[in-house]
């Protein structure tokens, strides 16, 4: 992916998490802050997609709080509200980069085709591994700060990193332990 | 006409979602019953017609375009449209095809609600 598309990707996936915070997220404030090479300690839902025929995924990188308050407003519920269970907040947090990605996918269709994964909630920090470089925007949602991010293959990647990490799809399966 | 709605959807938190906005959209008078995928669908349709369905596209087990076509093979007729994060005009053009009444992109508003479904249901 060339440097154009990929700022034109990231510029689409920021207006996409802008458009889901305006909506189902209950209106709450959302500000683009800009680059962000944060990427520590954080839980994720990503999606994978294909994208002018190459292998690509967006997420979005939030803490354990920051997960609970975006599920909670998803679910029209109050952020003093009792938490959700895990699996519920894997649910909602795939639901949220589903239609960030979506709205990526319609943004930038015209400019190049594209075809949607199915969404899967990350608990650690598996990624970016050493086969992708990684373009981040960090984003405030409410008082959530969260990171939209794009992975794509590098050219000559090297192998994998094993690092454990615990994996968990939409739906109704259950975490199960990988290696990334 | 049937006072009931079926919401088809692999995911909890949008079958939440969209029952709530039903009722923001001013349907909440309809009695909302849930499948998550086709094949749960398909068997809830098979025990009485809902007033209409409203799919999920991408879904494990049986898609709603999927699950769509096997009711027209089915000759079974019923109000149904999607509502998906899939809206590209390709994707528009495949749902018209198949028969679906509308598809309404995700994030979505009350008033795409009320202006998709009211017609349909008045």
């Amino acid at each position: 992916m060339t440097p154009a598309a990929q700022s034109f990707c990231l510029d689409a996936l920021t207006e996409s998490a802008g458009e889901l915070t305006r909506t189902v997220l209950g209106g709450l404030s959302f500000a683009a802050l800009g680059p962000s090479e944060d990427f520590t300690a954080k839980n994720g839902a990503y999606l994978g997609l294909v994208a002018q025929d190459e292998p690509i995924q967006v997420g979005i990188l939030v803490d354990g709080v920051g997960c609970q308050l975006l599920s909670k407003a998803l679910l029209g519920m109050d952020p003093a509200d009792e938490d959700l269970p895990p699996s519920d907040v894997s649910d909602a947090m795939c639901e949220i980069i589903n239609i960030i990605a979506g709205g990526l996918k319609r943004r930038v269709s015209e400019q190049m085709p594209v075809t949607m994964g199915l969404p899967m909630f990350v608990s650690g920090h598996p990624l970016p591994n050493q086969q992708q470089a990684v373009f981040a925007r960090a984003l405030k949602i409410g008082d959530v700060a969260a990171s939209v991010l794009l992975l794509t293959q590098k050219q000559n990647a090297v192998p994998l990193s094993r690092t454990s990490v615990t994996v968990q799809t939409a739906g109704p399966a259950s975490a199960k332990e990988s290696s990334a | 006409m049937s006072k009931t709605i079926l919401i088809v959807d692999d995911s909890k938190a949008m079958r939440l979602i969209v029952r709530r906005t039903l009722r923001q959209a001013g349907f909440g008078e309809y009695e909302v019953e849930e499948a998550a995928n086709g094949v749960e669908a398909l068997e809830r349709i098979g025990r009485g017609a809902p007033a209409l369905v409203i799919s999920d596209w991408n879904m494990p087990e049986m898609n709603g375009i999927e699950l769509l076509k096997e009711l027209n093979a089915r000759k079974v007729s019923v109000r149904f449209g999607f509502v998906t994060t899939e809206g590209t005009p390709d994707m528009r053009a495949l749902a018209d095809e198949a028969g679906a009444l509308f598809l309404i992109a995700k994030p979505f508003t009350p008033e795409q609600f009320e202006s998709a479904l009211r017609p349909l249901l008045s």
